[in-house]
């Protein structure tokens, strides 16, 4: 299993209902698939940086979930074939997660140092002078 | 080779940025280990008017977060958070 984070955005020709609905039949997918849904976030209706497909808003929705690839695939298949959805992407968090793992060992490791060898840490305050 | 301190006790700035602020990295001063590609706000900083990412030498951001930084600003982009270019 593997910590992932789909993001999805829905066609501003919906209605707010029609959105929950569509939000609701992709919970229906994940947990069918066996996925584990950690959290839903709904964005609302925002502002789109750029047109796509000639629309400039959108409803944005957010997945966190434990799933395996076979249900990315499976889901990303489902927002192509939904004219409902005009945009989509999955992250996958766990990567993430263990380089800012490493990442924050070495500031860790960094702060040590430079704590037994005496040097005191700039308040950020005096670092942007 | 030891820094020389000036009266105050100070390490002596160097002559280079006199009258010029210094660079530094936000992200190291604040020591993020994740730029996530939701925070837009922060994004945004660093990619002004055309919407281009802003280039190392201009912002003083440290090699390490610069990659990370253009990572989530691509993934911003890719999510119609940020624009690809603007006129």
């Amino acid at each position: 299993m593997r910590l992932y984070e789909t993001i999805f955005i829905a066609s501003p020709t919906l209605t707010e209902e029609q959105v929950d609905e569509l939000v609701k039949q992709y919970e229906g997918i994940i947990a069918e698939q066996g996925g584990e849904l950690l959290k839903t976030d709904k964005w609302g209706r925002k502002k789109l940086a750029y047109e796509v497909q000639k629309f400039s808003e959108g409803y944005y929705t957010l997945f966190e979930m434990n799933a395996g690839p076979k249900l990315i695939a499976e889901l990303e298949r489902r927002f192509r074939n939904n004219d409902a959805v005009i945009k989509f992407m999955s992250v996958r968090l766990d990567v993430e997660a263990k380089s800012a793992a490493r990442r924050k060992a070495r500031f860790d490791r960094e702060g040590k140092r430079k704590a037994a060898a005496g040097i005191k840490e700039r308040p950020p305050e005096e670092v942007a002078g | 080779m030891k820094k020389r301190p000036d009266a105050k006790g100070k390490p002596k700035k160097k002559k280079v940025f006199s009258g010029r602020r210094s660079k530094f990295c936000k992200f190291c001063v604040e020591k993020s280990v994740l730029i996530d590609y939701k925070d837009i706000k922060t994004l945004q900083g660093f990619t002004p008017e055309r919407g281009k990412v802003l280039p190392r030498r201009t912002s003083g951001v440290c090699a390490n977060h610069q990659r990370m930084l253009v990572e989530s600003i691509k993934r911003a982009r890719n999510i119609a958070l940020l624009p690809f270019a603007t006129d």
